[in-house]
């Protein structure tokens, strides 16, 4: 009984040995992998090179000063919570109102199934491309793809919500 | 002696469906049965290649009329503007996939020509949207994708407004289905068909309909006139659920058979993210037919 | 007519690979081998996971399998597949960070295939170390064998392409492997969403048992 609990406590050692081994080593290329995808990301959807700019959040809103907003959003997928982030700005229409425009979406973490709808973390597919450029009253017409109704709809959803309040995104940068 | 009468059935089977074929190519003219010729000559080399592999006769097998049948319906469900080689892959996967790969004529799980139609519904998607509005030679979208789609419009706006929609159905289907429901009476007369499947099914849709009825307000779901008269419900109705193959045995079975088809039907049209469901919910149905025989007979041994 | 005798270590690899392929003769590990294989950069990904912990959890249980005790024997097998399956995914988040975003979800459940476990207990547990490297080895090269054969014909079929995305494996060089048939990369795209990947898999498993079939009447014959 003893050597049993021995060799278990020995095995448990090892294992734990090994993970903390490997995460010692990939932990700060692991850092490195993420933060660069993170300003992938960033520069991707602002169509700029936002490294000029400091990392300040308010609340879920970054002012880049320059007109443009990057906006967390939060939404319920297929396998759990979709994380976006949307560059959103600020526009005058016609009539004198402001509405927000997306310029640029993506999902930054999910847990959707792979190979149904694991699409959306790829900004370059033509349904998340359909999102750029249109106006917060428009999101609603935006079709859901087939196979994978209950995510595109939850996207569409959290873009909604986020797009909904100008207030958010008006300009808080000195003039 | 068996083969003779499969023949015969099949040929019963084609005079029921000639009413509507006619309809379609009235509305569709020949490229309808430019389609049809392709389909059933594709259709039969489709056949004999399998029977050859398998190693069974060509002569008894060939000519039971079975292949000329699912493929007539399923250039049906196709739209006529439908590339030849789309429908050239909607038979294989009809009569390789559905037919012979389960066995031949008889061991089939699933309806052939509706697997057909939804192996390329699903894959080409852009492609089978539209049907031919013959007045001004354009296509446009079916009455049931408009009526899905329609954005708040009350059923009365967009039913004026918009081309895919006829007098009480959708454009041209309202007469074709008509037509299908004089054959399909035809087939039920003569005993070929069960008349309980479609009986339940148009009950079980008409229900549904009723329940999401506003007298056509911008949330209306349809009213049961335009659910039986656009898309292609008797279509299947009469001469796809009521394939002895692929429904139950049991009377009580086929009732339940019939009231599932028509139920997933009404969901998949106005909730799925196809505009018509028939093709799905015969699938899922066909799928439930071993459960629903296996479990009706327990009950009652 | 006498075969020419073949050593025990290649039959101890043949036979995991081939007679008792995890995936078409166990039918064991079919979760992911359906979700993953929608095209060759993903099932490669998830094999050469899946091959990593199996290696590792297979060699290191046969190295301490005289210290383990039997009345715990299976919380030691898991304790060590999920140390190695979290080490997968460290590994592939430092390395392979893109593909990671891919499929990531799927390798964090390598740690319950029962493929992996199923060869632990009934092999691992009982042979040196050598047989159980190569019994790994075997069943690792039977699963890639089939999902790289599910996934090659489901992203031919439903994408018109192969090799897409292989960059995201080896490098921004391997961007030029992609061999594309169709105009766009469009396919029959039912054989890439899920409902394809039931039916390819079953035409694989019936083309399989045909050819194993026809094999072994041959062999009875002669």
């Amino acid at each position: 009984m003893v050597r049993g609990l021995g060799s278990l406590l020995g095995i448990s050692f090892c294992c734990a040995l090994l993970l903390g081994l490997t995460h010692q080593l990939t932990t700060a290329r692991i850092e490195r992998n993420q933060t660069a995808h993170f300003w992938r990301q960033v520069n991707q959807l602002t169509g700029i090179d936002a490294h000029a700019f400091r990392v300040e959040w308010q609340g879920d809103v970054w002012h880049l000063c320059n007109g443009l907003a990057l906006v967390r959003g939060e939404t319920r997928g297929y396998g759990g919570p979709i994380h976006l982030l949307a560059a959103l700005q600020l526009e005058t229409g016609q009539d004198g109102t402001d509405q927000i425009v997306v310029r640029g979406v993506s999902v930054t973490r999910h847990q959707e199934t792979p190979g149904i709808a694991d699409f959306i973390s790829q900004p370059e597919h033509p349904w998340l491309q359909r999102l750029i450029e249109l106006g917060s009253d428009r999101i609603g017409n935006v079709e859901a793809v087939t196979g994978a109704t209950i995510t595109s709809k939850a996207i569409l959803r959290g873009l909604d919500d986020i797009t909904h309040y100008p207030a958010l995104v008006r300009s808080r940068c000195p003039q | 002696m068996a083969n003779l009468k499969t023949r015969q059935i099949m040929l019963l089977v084609l005079l029921a469906l000639f009413p509507g074929m006619i309809a379609m190519s009235y509305f569709y003219g020949m490229q309808f049965w430019m389609n049809l010729a392709f389909a059933s000559a594709f259709g039969s080399c489709i056949e004999a290649l399998c029977l050859r592999l398998q190693g069974r006769s060509l002569r008894l097998e060939l000519t039971d009329g079975s292949t000329p049948v699912t493929c007539i319906l399923l250039c049906c469900a196709l739209p006529p503007g439908t590339e030849l080689w789309i429908i050239a892959i909607a038979v294989t996967a009809s009569i390789g996939l559905a037919k012979h790969l389960y066995g031949g004529l008889g061991n089939n799980v699933f309806n052939p020509a509706m697997v057909g139609y939804a192996v390329v519904l699903v894959s080409f998607p852009k492609n089978l949207a539209l049907w031919p509005i013959p007045l001004d030679g354009t296509t446009a979208a079916t009455a049931l994708t408009s009526f899905k789609y329609r954005q708040g419009a009350t059923v009365d706006d967009i039913w004026t407004i918009d081309q895919g929609f006829g007098s009480f159905g959708g454009y041209g289907w309202e007469w074709i289905n008509l037509c299908f429901v004089v054959g399909g009476a035809l087939l039920v007369a003569l005993r070929i068909a069960q008349w309980r499947v479609p009986a339940a099914m148009l009950a079980s849709l008409a229900i549904c309909a009723l329940i999401g009825y506003d007298n056509g307000g911008p949330h209306s779901l349809g009213s049961p006139m335009f659910h039986y008269f656009s898309g292609s419900t008797m279509l299947v109705a009469f001469f796809i659920a009521t394939d002895p193959v692929t429904h139950p045995v049991t009377h009580r079975g086929q009732l339940l058979f019939g009231c599932l088809v028509g139920c997933l039907t009404f969901t998949i049209r106005m909730f799925g993210n196809y505009p018509d469901g028939t093709a799905f919910a015969i699938l899922l149905a066909n799928s439930a037919t071993p459960y629903l025989d296996k479990r009706l007979v327990a009950a009652r041994g | 007519m006498s075969e020419p005798a073949r050593s025990p270590e290649t039959s101890i690899f043949t036979s995991a690979a081939i007679k008792r392929n995890p995936a078409w003769v166990q039918l064991l590990g079919l979760c992911p081998l359906l979700a993953v294989s929608n095209n060759v950069v993903n099932a490669l990904g998830l094999s050469l996971a899946s091959a990593f912990v199996l290696l590792g959890s297979n060699c290191s249980i046969a190295v301490i399998r005289s210290i383990i005790p039997s009345y715990a024997r299976l919380p030691c097998f898991v304790l060590i597949i999920a140390t190695f399956t979290t080490c997968t995914v460290l590994l592939l988040q430092s390395f392979a960070f893109d593909l990671y975003l891919r499929i990531s979800l799927f390798v964090q459940i390598i740690v319950t295939n029962c493929m992996i476990v199923g060869r632990v207990e009934s092999f691992a547990s009982k042979q040196p170390l050598p047989k159980a490297f190569l019994d790994a080895a075997g069943t690792a090269g039977g699963f890639a064998l089939a999902l790289l054969a599910l996934g090659a014909i489901r992203e031919l079929i439903g994408h018109g392409t192969l090799f897409a995305g292989m960059e995201l494996l080896f490098g921004p060089q391997a961007g030029g492997w992609q061999l594309t048939f169709s105009d766009n990369e469009q396919g029959l795209l039912l054989a890439a969403l899920p409902p394809g990947a039931f039916i390819v898999a079953g035409l694989l498993l019936g083309f399989g048992n045909t050819l194993l079939r026809k094999f072994s009447n041959g062999r009875e014959l002669s």
